[in-house]
């Protein structure tokens, strides 16, 4: 299974750090929560994994490979996919065809057959035609499969750059707030095709503020703030973490604790990721 | 040594001039993130109104260069933002670029209308016959003025730029338009100013240069297009790297002018114009040198050129009834006519060339005329007898030059790839076309094609040739199109960072388009089988091409085939009717002329509200015809019948013409809603019989003998088929455009700014906190809620 590695990760716009010295490991099979407040960096650093941004300093190794100096298309084809945040779906074309693109730009380089998706089933011949409609399937998506991408609401728009991501293989796939959009059922059933996945093979990075769901499919989190990971660890490691608490809620966790009249750090925490599903900030 | 510092004074006040101009083009650019094709026309037109003001109306010098400089050129800026520029903010990088040339161009014919060029305008100097010794050298006041001002302007733009509220703003607004609203700014008021300060930074340049140049419209815009080259050194954003890049170019002018002597050749290479080529060679090294620009993740909320992906048999039917259209045109044509059609008829081919590129890819050529004089003088070499080896050999060569030219540029933004193709196109007409190896005499015939036995002997064959090359590669295109390669370009137009990350290598994939699209236009060259004049051959002949295919509609082969038309029809239009004017109100003339030429340059600005051109509002209702068997065959028996009367001269020739317009643009459209089930039956017999009614009319009514002038006749032609319609749409009740309303895409992002906020959203919005539907006040359409009406 593969492995993905940041180190030291720095990116420098002008004279704003944006990450600094952020480390990460996201390993195959496993779902690696990514959060902070907005404008932490997490975006930054996906650009950065992905070849969008040039890092200042740091690495990105792909099992054990530095990639840090290869263009953007050539880290795809080590394996790394990923979504956006802002929607870049190809918005003149049908949802079909936005999958079936990312499944040709495929074929046109890696030659050998016998494919699968590797992820979702264990049929090894699927024609092109069938791996389309498989991601379709699986991602409920069969019923607007020839629906304009350009009118879909964005929950769906996004489910769309998830097929499109899946139909390129990666075996390492970053999702910048793929839940954003997604009502609570719909959420449910992402959170399962996402363990799913995982338990395939695929290593997941999630930055997503749909907190409920980060604590119920990640095995591991990374906190960021102001461009540095303050926290990692288990998710019930990070929800017991005080700088945690205090970069999210802004103010001293002694003082969260007086106002919530002697509860625990854990408990103010756990009240607010059961409150809502909405997050710690959103 | 005294030639050197001769040659070395005029290099620096030339490239005064030149910073000037570039860093209205950088201050324009920056504020607003449109590159402003036409800033040399405005200079232009500076230097124009400043003669007028000073010599043509008697106003004292000094008085004459403050109008200009502090009123007359903001108030032209404000203007031109208001009106054109803020209603491209947010289109395609092609819009943009192809709304800015068709404003250079529209001034360019102004100029031309207001201040006919065969008056010779001696423009006043600055201080005249006043100069300084400089180590021995007479320098004018003027170019010491001009670098006084040169260095006064760079000081200012800096203070303004870094210290100022206003420069603050002015640069806030290029990075985000929207938040800067959010946080109060004004960025309507803050692009009109850099508008504003960029048309007085060109007409400065402008009045300064007009006394050392004969003032020509064209002549003069075309100095300023150096000034492009200057801003790319600056990556178009940086004032002191444009300073730079004036240095540069204008002392390499200097010196070329200076040192090389005319009849100096490399080879078999004449060097002689090579200080023409000197802004277009910097322009290319420049872009080599530029860094790779890094992918932009954007949101998707842009809107784009539609290409519709037609089905092949629609394509095939169509492509075949093109043919046959076009040799029953043909059949009825005098010779005179007909001839004057074929020579212009190749250009529909050029156009198309810009389909997959333009259309399916999102990229930009200026430089397609250059290609095809590359097909043609290739073609004339190796196929002399029109063997199609020949067509094969040539538009290879051309494949091959078209990828060289765009794989440096490709690495770069749009902008970049439009700027490098202008300078291909600039050298190309510098030092390509002129040598007389060749174009010996300054053109060269091209061959027209022989297949084995069949040749192509007669102005009827080749005008059904050409007609049969379009759509044989049309079809092509439109195959291409429904590839996996074609939708791979739609995907990397609407989003090039989603294919990178997806493995696409973005630089060889347009590469590959670009050669393509450079291949077909010199395949226009190869079948032209006309005769090439390298005068015409020029980037401002180029820029018409891109910017009426664009009109057209770049995202289909039909919107292609308009636009060529309307290029090929432009010169016809100019020559059978140039003896007429159409008057009006009998005291205003304007000759036919010249409103054929300022009728492209509108169209073009006519993008600004309609960015996808002509083809998709007519194929809207075209569409709609071949999907009812009936009104197909009305239509087919329709042109069949008006072919017949006209081949039988029952109709003659302004009666055949207006038939047939009448038939194509009002009857056919029309006939779907004539057939629809929808519509009762009174009105639609109605319809069908003013329609028909109009018809006869337009045929027989003689129009020859009725009216005398051809412009009047061809003017109360267009008034009739646009009445007839009119009328017909009001009868039946339907209008055809009802059909093509679009789907509108919303970023998310944009809800609540673009978009006003919908009762179903604000319901989702405020469902957190526990509201339902009925606990809100029941609203109607009109009613404001939350601040925002309801839809």
């Amino acid at each position: 299974m593969s492995e993905l590695r940041v180190e030291d990760l720095s990116v420098r716009f002008g004279g704003h750090l944006a990450v600094s010295s952020a480390s990460l490991l996201v390993k195959g099979g496993q779902i690696t929560g990514l959060i902070g407040p907005n404008g932490a960096g997490k975006t930054t650093t996906f650009n950065a994994i992905c070849g969008v941004v040039s890092p200042s300093s740091g690495k990105v190794l792909l099992d054990g490979e530095d990639i840090s100096r290869l263009r953007t298309y050539k880290r795809s084809r080590k394996g790394i996919g990923r979504t956006f945040q802002r929607l870049e779906v190809f918005s003149s074309l049908t949802v079909r065809e936005n999958i079936q693109v990312g499944l040709e730009i495929r074929r046109s380089w890696a030659k050998g057959s016998g494919d699968l998706i590797q992820y979702l089933t264990d049929d090894q011949d699927l024609s092109p035609q069938a791996e389309v409609d498989l991601i379709l399937n699986r991602l409920d998506l069969m019923p607007i499969a020839d629906h304009s991408v350009s009118a879909l609401p964005t929950g769906h728009a996004r489910l769309v750059e998830l097929g499109r991501a899946l139909a390129a293989r990666p075996s390492i796939l970053l999702l910048d707030e793929p839940a954003s959009g997604l009502d609570d059922s719909e959420t449910d059933d992402f959170g399962d095709l996402l363990v799913t996945l995982a338990a395939n093979g695929l290593g997941i990075l999630l930055v997503e503020h749909d907190v409920a769901l980060v604590m119920r499919v990640c095995t591991s989190l990374a906190v960021l703030d102001f461009g540095q990971i303050i926290a990692n660890g288990s998710p019930e490691e990070v929800r017991a973490n005080e700088a945690v608490l205090s970069a999210y809620l802004g103010s001293t966790p002694t003082s969260i604790a007086g106002t919530s009249a002697g509860a625990t750090h854990d408990d103010v925490v756990a009240a607010e990721i059961g409150s809502s599903g909405q997050g710690f900030v959103s | 040594m005294d030639k050197f510092l001769i040659y070395t004074i005029a290099g620096l006040s030339t490239a005064a001039i030149y910073a000037i101009a570039a860093s209205g083009l950088v201050v324009t650019y920056t504020t607003s993130g449109i590159f402003n094709f036409a800033h040399g026309a405005f200079s232009m037109m500076a230097a124009f109104m400043f003669w007028q003001l000073n010599k043509g109306w008697g106003l004292p010098f000094w008085v004459s260069v403050f109008l200009v400089i502090f009123v007359v050129a903001p108030l032209f800026g404000t203007v031109v933002e208001r009106v054109l520029m803020r209603g491209i903010e947010g289109t395609t990088e092609v819009v943009k670029i192809v709304v800015t040339i068709s404003l250079m161009i529209g001034l360019i014919a102004l100029a031309q209308f207001i201040w006919p060029p065969s008056v010779a305008r001696p423009s006043p100097a600055f201080f005249p016959g006043k100069s300084v010794h400089l180590f021995g050298v007479a320098v004018s006041y003027q170019r010491i003025l001009s670098m006084i001002i040169a260095i006064l302007i760079a000081v200012g733009l800096r203070l303004v730029f870094k210290v100022t509220r206003l420069g603050i703003a002015m640069r806030a607004v290029v990075d985000d338009r929207h938040l800067l609203q959010l946080n109060g700014g004004r960025p309507g008021r803050t692009s009109a100013l850099a508008w504003s300060l960029g048309a007085m930074m060109a007409a400065i340049s402008g009045v300064l240069i007009a006394s050392e140049q004969s003032l020509s419209a064209t002549g003069l815009t075309l100095i300023f297009i150096n000034a492009y080259a200057v801003a790319v050194v600056g990556r178009l954003k940086s004032l002191p790297g444009a300073f730079l890049g004036s240095l540069i170019l204008g002392l390499a002018e200097a010196y070329a002018v200076g040192y090389i002597p005319s009849d100096a050749s490399i080879g078999a290479i004449s060097l002689q114009k090579l200080p023409q080529a000197v802004p277009g060679i910097m322009l290319l090294i420049v872009i080599l040198l530029q860094p790779q620009s890094r992918l932009r993740a954007h949101g998707m909320a842009r809107r784009s050129i539609p290409a519709p992906a037609v089905s092949q048999r629609t394509a095939m039917i169509g492509g075949i009834c093109m043919v046959a259209a076009v040799a029953a045109i043909g059949s009825l044509m005098a010779p005179s006519d007909l001839n004057l059609m074929t020579t212009g008829f190749y250009l529909t081919i050029v156009t198309m060339s810009l389909v997959p590129l333009t259309g399916y890819a999102g990229q930009i050529s200026l430089a397609q005329l250059s290609f095809t004089g590359i097909g043609a003088v290739t073609m004339a070499a190796w196929g002399a007898n029109g063997s199609p080896i020949g067509v094969f050999i040539s538009i290879g060569i051309c494949a091959a030059v078209g990828a060289v030219v765009a794989f440096p540029a490709l690495r770069l933004s749009g902008i970049y790839l439009a700027l490098a193709t202008a300078a291909f196109a600039m050298i190309c007409s510098a030092m390509v076309f002129n040598q007389n190896g060749v174009m010996p005499g300054g053109n060269r015939q091209v061959p027209r094609l022989a297949l084995g036995p069949f040749k192509v002997d007669s102005d009827f064959k080749q005008f059904v040739t050409i007609a049969i090359v379009f759509a044989v590669a049309g079809n092509i295109l439109i195959a291409l199109r429904r590839s996996a390669w074609g939708r791979r370009l739609a995907a990397m137009r609407d989003s090039e960072v989603a294919c990178a990350t997806l493995g696409l290598n973005l630089t060889s994939t347009k590469v590959g388009v670009f050669a393509l699209s450079a291949a077909i236009a010199g395949l226009a060259g190869t079948v032209s089988g006309g005769t090439f004049v390298a005068e015409t051959l020029t980037l401002p002949s180029s820029l018409s091409v891109t910017m009426l295919a664009v009109v057209g509609g770049i995202g289909s082969v039909v919107g292609a085939f308009i636009g060529g038309l309307l290029l090929g029809a432009a010169p016809i239009g100019a020559s059978v009717f140039s003896a007429n004017a159409v008057g009006i109100f009998s005291f205003v003339s304007l000759s036919v002329p010249s409103l054929i030429s300022f009728a492209p340059a509108l169209m073009g600005l006519s993008l600004g509200r309609e960015p996808d051109g002509a083809a998709p509002q007519l194929a809207v209702g075209f569409r709609e015809v071949g999907k009812s068997p009936i009104s197909l065959a009305i239509a087919a028996i329709g042109a069949s019948v008006v072919w017949l009367a006209a081949w039988t001269s029952v109709i003659e020739n302004w009666g055949f013409f207006s038939a047939g317009l009448v038939l194509a643009l009002a009857l056919v459209p029309l006939l779907p809603g004539i057939f629809s089930k929808e519509i009762d039956s009174s009105r639609r017999i109605a319809s069908a019989a003013w329609l028909l009614v109009a018809l006869v009319a337009a045929a027989f009514i003689p129009w020859g003998t009725a009216i005398e002038s051809n412009g009047m006749r061809f003017v109360a032609i267009i008034a009739f088929v646009l009445l007839v319609g009119r009328v017909a749409v009001a009868a039946i009740g339907y209008d055809p455009t009802v059909l093509g309303e679009k789907l509108q895409s919303v970023s998310p992002d944009m809800i609540g700014i673009d978009e006003p906020i919908t009762r179903a959203q604000a319901i989702d919005a405020v469902s957190i906190f526990g509201v339902t539907e009925d606990m809100l006040p029941p609203t109607t359409a009109s009613t404001a809620w939350g601040g925002r009406v309801m839809s």
